[in-house]
């Protein structure tokens, strides 16, 4: 995971633990409208991110702050009202707990809904298992159907280094045995989710049969509402990355900076008693005095990534900040990037990328 | 696991049950306490530790030892508990969850109280704690598609991993080397078969750590494989499996210590008759030839590569487990009652302080 997606996670978390401590919102959303906004939106479809990505409109996700004496329930319904139009749910490190995602779900689904009038932010996990091999992934597909059945939106795979996982995890994880589907292509893998995932149509407001006609990867599916996403972020995902990112059901892509650095410059890259990954450090006039993600051979793996996700219709994702060079969020839009990872800017960078874009939908 | 252990760890439960319990009715007395506080007379009370995993440390002196059970259990706040159990008697914690649950959002509320606990009489923020994972030995597939399960916990923090039933050496390779390790090629570290899977970042376990992230990668190593390594990771030699590829599964670089599991392996060699259903007892199962055998050859190959031997110990000079006679035949890791740590401390002149 990128270091500075990290922090901000982190920062989620402590927000969370604040508001369960004071009972109070620490730090509310300014819920600054870009000015180009329609306050009179109306939604075309459950899945915000879906929708913007179809106006061409970049997406901005924060971490779900929930964590040791936070009650998910009531954080869920907190964070129905982010800035954020999406939420990560971070279990790759953060504990794997699917009682808690349940309640959180919950809550998201009692919170009233978001001012563009959706029901809830999308929400997507990281899960704890990894891209390693097929044989691993198809031993791990109950874990996705698991976490899919809590309500929630989309899957982030980390270290995506086997197309045959990834493809094991997206087409067989996360879709229904349907190969009727009008207008979806056809695909060598049928998916193994059964029936019936009654919670996760009640956290969206559906029939279940309507759950599982629409419970389907977009852009692969038109219709469908979930969004899956894979981290290239080790040298092993570097060697197979034009095959996956051509893989039917993507949605987006990141190059995972963190743990890209792990792997590209080792341990000495890592300064023992200092921040691990790769923080962007300023001195005290804010000038950058060390910024692992511009080395060249981050930059490298970054480029190649980037490019193979506009050759495959893939949205890209990045870290992105209010300061000027290469994270800004202008730059990064600029770039290419359609998911972005706030950071430690947090709203400030949403405001500043959506004022940017023009965009008509509320926050 | 063996099934001494498992009536040990149960007992363990049932402490931490009675004092969630007392919490309301402090006049009522502990069936057992977190510590008596009984110091070996060789201790030294200005002891400074010199690393953060309290158990390597004793190692290093030669020094075995002493591990219970978390008292984790139904109707006991795992948080709570950490804050007790950073007291205990004991070097060492095995948290099992080979039957216990698999329950991360627990065991990472009781590393915190652990950590909040701190510190120790011996200085250390807090005990060595260990998990015994529900994931075995069974093979080298069954080990890749369960990895994951390693990753999640010891990003609660904990310093390390014991597998049940390490009957494929080609499942403890993955584990020890691939599944509990950072993908580093450490200074002085031979480069082994296989590359670290855990990933960025560690924030969790770093902060249990009481370290900053870099200084946790720098530490979250297996030890002895990484002489700066703050993890231990174990083995269990439980079933005749185990028993037909010892030789080379405790040959396996990155493994700490080794048992063999006497309950597991009385089942394996023995069967459902050694286990009468009417619950009469059949006598020391463990002092059978067979049982001798199989314990004698993890002893011999625990010496033969430097691992720490693990055996159950008994304050009781007759018992089979006998402290004294267990620490006499090289035992360095003992799963133990505190009478027993008592008489196993002062035997061996310990300097650290309980």
């Amino acid at each position: 995971m990128d270091i500075k997606k990290r922090d901000f996670l982190l920062a989620g978390a402590a927000i969370g633990a604040g508001l369960a401590a004071t009972q109070a919102i620490a730090q509310p959303a300014k819920r600054q409208q870009p000015s180009s906004v329609d306050m009179n939106y109306k939604p075309r479809r459950l899945n915000k991110c879906i929708e913007l990505w179809e106006d061409g409109q970049p997406i901005y996700y924060t971490g779900w702050g929930v964590g040791t004496g936070v009650d998910p329930y009531e954080q869920g319904k907190k964070m129905c009202k982010t800035w954020a139009d999406a939420i990560s749910i971070e279990m790759e490190h953060g504990l794997f707990d699917l009682k808690d995602l349940r309640e959180f779900m919950r809550g998201l689904k009692d919170g009233g809904g978001t001012k563009s009038g959706h029901k809830f932010p999308t929400t997507f996990v990281t899960p704890p298992v990894i891209g390693l091999d097929g044989p691993y992934a198809r031993a791990n597909t109950w874990v996705l159907e698991q976490i899919l059945c809590t309500g929630v939106t989309g899957i982030h795979i980390t270290h995506a280094r086997s197309t045959k996982a990834i493809e094991t995890y997206a087409l067989m994880g996360c879709r229904y045995p349907f190969q009727d589907r009008p207008g979806v292509k056809k695909t060598a893998m049928q998916g193994l989710r059964g029936n019936s995932a009654s919670y996760a149509a009640n956290i969206w407001g559906v029939a279940g049969g309507t759950y599982q006609h629409i419970a389907d990867l977009w852009p692969l599916n038109p219709k469908g509402e979930l969004i899956f996403g894979v981290k290239i972020e080790d040298t092993y995902a570097d060697q197979t990355v034009d095959a996956t990112l051509a893989l039917p059901g993507i949605a987006f892509a990141e190059w995972g900076p963190g743990d890209h650095n792990l792997w590209l410059n080792g341990y000495h890259s890592v300064e023992d008693g200092g921040e691990s990954g790769h923080p962007v450090l300023r001195d005290a006039k804010g000038n950058v005095t060390s910024d692992v993600s511009a080395l060249p051979n981050m930059e490298a793996v970054r480029a190649k990534t980037l490019a193979a996700c506009k050759r495959n219709k893939v949205m890209f994702l990045n870290a992105a900040e209010t300061e000027p060079g290469h994270n800004n969020v202008i730059q990064q839009i600029k770039d290419g990037t359609m998911v972005v990872a706030a950071g430690r800017g947090g709203e400030d960078v949403a405001i500043m990328g959506r004022e940017y874009t023009k965009r008509k939908m509320p926050v | 696991m063996d099934i001494k252990k498992r009536d040990f760890l149960l007992a363990g439960a049932a402490i931490g049950a009675s004092i969630a319990a007392t919490s309301q009715a402090a006049a009522q007395p502990r069936q057992r306490p977190i510590s008596t506080g009984t110091q070996p007379s060789t201790v030294d009370m200005n002891y400074k530790p010199r690393r953060f995993n309290k158990v390597i440390e004793l190692w290093e002196d030669n020094q075995p030892i002493y591990y219970t059970g978390p008292g984790i259990g139904p109707g006991v706040n795992p948080y709570e508990q950490g804050l007790k159990m950073s007291r205990t008697w004991a070097d060492a914690i095995c948290y099992d969850m080979e039957h216990s649950p698999l329950d991360f959002t627990s065991l990472r509320a009781f590393t915190q109280g652990l950590a909040d606990g701190g510190p120790t009489r011996s200085g250390h923020r807090m005990p060595c704690v260990f998990v015994s994972t529900p994931i075995i030995g069974l093979n080298e597939a069954y080990m890749w598609a369960n990895s994951w399960v390693f990753s999640q916990l010891l990003d609660t923090g904990i310093m390390g991993i014991h597998i049940c039933h390490a009957r494929d050496p080609k499942a403890i390779e993955v584990a020890a080397q691939a599944c509990v390790r950072l993908p580093f090629q450490y200074p002085g570290v031979p480069k082994l078969k296989h590359e670290g899977l855990r990933g960025s970042p560690q924030n969790g376990a770093a902060n249990v750590w009481g370290m900053n992230q870099g200084e946790y990668l720098h530490k979250a190593d297996t030890w002895p494989l990484n002489p700066r390594g703050e993890m231990i990771f174990g083995v269990k030699i439980e079933d005749v499996h185990c028993d037909a590829n010892v030789e080379a599964t405790l040959a396996v670089q990155g493994i700490s210590m080794a048992e063999w599991g006497p309950g597991d392996h009385a089942y394996s060699l023995y069967g459902l008759e050694a286990f009468p259903e009417d619950g009469h007892s059949l006598g020391e199962l463990a002092a059978r030839p067979e049982m001798v055998k199989v314990r004698q050859k993890v002893v011999d190959l625990c010496k033969k590569n430097n691992l720490k031997f693990l055996n159950a110990a008994r304050a009781d000079d007759n018992s089979i487990d006998s402290v004294i006679r267990q620490i006499k035949d090289g035992a360095l890791v003992l799963e133990s009652d505190e009478a027993a740590a008592i008489k196993g401390r002062e035997y061996t002149k310990r300097k650290m302080p309980v």
